[in-house]
């Protein structure tokens, strides 16, 4: 059996919907997630060895998300993904030409103040386990172009994993290569129909706004999660 | 009945300069072109041209940066790694002939030498020793960086409606093989070999002429640009003549200040705006200063700009859709400025 912790905002939501519908499938894999709308998150602190929720808020999305736990354990958990909370790769290195110390500076000030970063920084302090870091989906195209490679994220996702995560022993995960179109978007249908995050209130699965690029849906969650288990857990 | 019985108040000191605060001293710019938010302004030279791109965007006009950094690069980091600081990433162009020697590169006229300067297992490039602070990864990194920052510098004057350079110096270091240094060898990097590296002060007729055959080149491939031409007002921080750092100043700055003018004079396309003039004349006294006297404060800076603007409007009317001033949020003190690193050598 292998646990993972997925923490994260509302951009979790469509991995545990994901999850939802796929869960049957993979006996051999528990998911607890925590997760909290925006940068709601924000509030889980070291303490005693583990993360802790320092409002109540939070404590109550926690419990809703995770079914009834509030702090996170790291013995409780083989693998910790940190899902979303302001972590991207939208940077361009290639439109002229940087010097590898400006690349270098560029990626840190983009990561260093991240919700995300934050949260590796304070799991380090509590477990040295591997942690995962799912950036924010790309942002939903509004055409779809003919043909566009990839590459070029490919190679931002294993520049930033080099400069940043490597040293921290984590790893960002690269979103699948087949629901990116235009090169650097992710496809109009998998942000069609996202939902929120449900934490327990009356917004609870509410359809985000036709016009959001930002927020992915079940089917999109669920293809992430099968690509991660077979790529990174070897699943 | 004589000449001066018409001419406007400007025109003598005691009712526009004795009899008035200093702050109510105007019509100091009578500008040549009608800059307009919408056209292309691009900064180079000594330090103090930094000030003029800041300021155009603050208000709303377009100062073109043929060079930008990387979208996420913090406004600090970038500004360390020299970007933002002029219009492309040459560093500092204190003389006339670097100047001549950037554009002659951008027009493909000359080759870059090959020259480098490696120290402990980094590279530094000669012709910008300070743009990498901890210099460069390899030989290639140097090169490439070189050929983007020659791109750009064309890219700057084929694309501008307004070129504007400062003046700064005089006082040049030259390779005997030919090529300048912005600063000498051995100072900000490399290692000074008195064999190989020249000391040279530079003349009137020399600066007039290499400035000339700049903007003649710069012409030849926009045939529409303008020239505006400013003095850097701050005082040397060392000088390798023999005489005391003021005379020096007052030389150098004086040479730059009479080419300047020539050249203003001569040309329609070419004006002058006196930055130097509203720091340095004894009319201002001296408040424009920090308390070192050399660097201008950030007040000092603002004012020198807000009469930019100011003469533009006045001849000019009103721009469209402008913002309004807001205050400077840099001092002086952080600027950009290679040649302060010749104070470290001074005697403490």
């Amino acid at each position: 059996m292998t646990n993972i912790c997925i923490l994260g905002n509302s951009h979790v939501g469509s991995l545990k919907r994901g999850w939802d519908a796929i869960y049957n499938d993979y006996q051999q894999i528990r998911i607890t997630f925590f997760a909290q709308r925006s940068d709601g998150i924000e509030g889980l602190i070291v303490h005693d060895g583990k993360l802790i929720p320092n409002n109540e808020d939070l404590m109550n999305a926690l419990a809703f998300t995770s079914g009834g736990k509030t702090d996170i354990l790291p013995d409780d958990y083989d693998v910790f993904i940190i899902y979303g909370v302001g972590a991207h790769v939208n940077f361009d290195i290639h439109s002229q030409f940087y010097s590898r110390t400006v690349i270098e500076s560029t990626i840190k000030d983009l990561v260093v103040d991240t919700l995300s970063f934050k949260l590796l920084q304070r799991l380090r302090k509590i477990t040295s386990k591997p942690i995962y870091i799912g950036h924010m989906p790309l942002l939903a195209a509004t055409q779809v172009q003919l043909e566009a490679s990839p590459n070029d994220y490919l190679a931002r996702v294993e520049l930033i994993n080099e400069i940043i995560y490597r040293p921290f022993h984590a790893e960002m995960v690269k979103q699948p290569v087949f629901t990116i179109v235009n090169g650097n978007n992710t496809h109009p249908k998998f942000s069609k129909d996202s939902k929120r995050l449900a934490i327990g209130d009356q917004y609870d699965d509410q359809h985000h706004p036709d016009e959001d690029i930002d927020h992915m849906n079940d089917q999109f969650g669920e293809i992430w999660l099968k690509e991660y288990f077979e790529n990174y857990l070897r699943i | 009945m004589n000449p001066y019985e018409n001419l406007p108040e400007k025109a003598f000191w005691k009712p526009s300069v004795a009899n008035k605060s200093i702050f109510d001293i105007s019509d100091l710019w009578d500008p040549k072109f009608n800059i307009q938010p919408s056209q292309k302004v691009v900064t180079f030279g000594s330090c103090f041209a930094q000030h003029i791109g800041h300021a155009l965007q603050v208000r709303g006009f377009t100062w073109l940066n043929t060079e930008p950094p990387p979208h996420g690069l913090s406004e600090k980091n970038a500004r360390l790694l020299n970007y933002n600081i002029f219009s492309s990433r040459t560093g500092n162009i204190y003389t006339t002939s670097l100047l001549k020697q950037w554009v002659l590169w951008a027009l493909g006229k000359n080759n870059i030498p090959w020259e480098i300067w490696k120290k402990d297992s980094r590279y530094f490039d000669p012709f910008r020793p300070r743009i990498e602070p901890e210099g460069f990864a390899s030989e290639e990194e140097l090169r490439l960086s070189q050929k983007q920052a020659i791109q750009s510098f064309r890219k700057s004057i084929e694309q501008a409606d307004y070129f504007v350079f400062t003046l700064g110096l005089t006082e040049s270091w030259f390779n005997i093989a030919g090529h300048e240094y912005p600063m000498c060898p051995g100072t900000a990097a490399g290692d000074f070999n008195p064999e190989k590296h020249k000391f040279k002060n530079q003349q009137f007729q020399e600066i007039l002429q290499n400035l000339q055959d700049a903007f003649q080149m710069m012409s030849e491939i926009n045939s529409e640009i303008k020239f505006i031409l400013t003095v850097s007002p701050v005082p040397l921080t060392a000088t390798n003549t023999n005489n005391h750092v003021v005379v020096a100043t007052m030389q150098s700055k004086s040479i730059l200040r009479a080419v300047a003018g020539q050249l203003a004079t001569d040309n329609p396309l070419i004006d002058y705006f006196p930055s130097y003039e509203i720091i340095n004349s004894p009319a201002f006294k001296g408040v424009f200063f920090d308390s070192n006297q050399r660097n201008v404060s950030s007040f000092g800076v603002n004012y020198v700009m807000d009469i930019f603007f100011r003469s533009l409007e006045g001849k000019f009317g009103t721009f469209n859709q402008v913002p309004l001033p807001q205050p400077e949020k840099k001092l002086f003190a952080d600027d950009v400025c290679e040649e302060e690193i010749l104070e470290a050598f001074g005697k403490k």
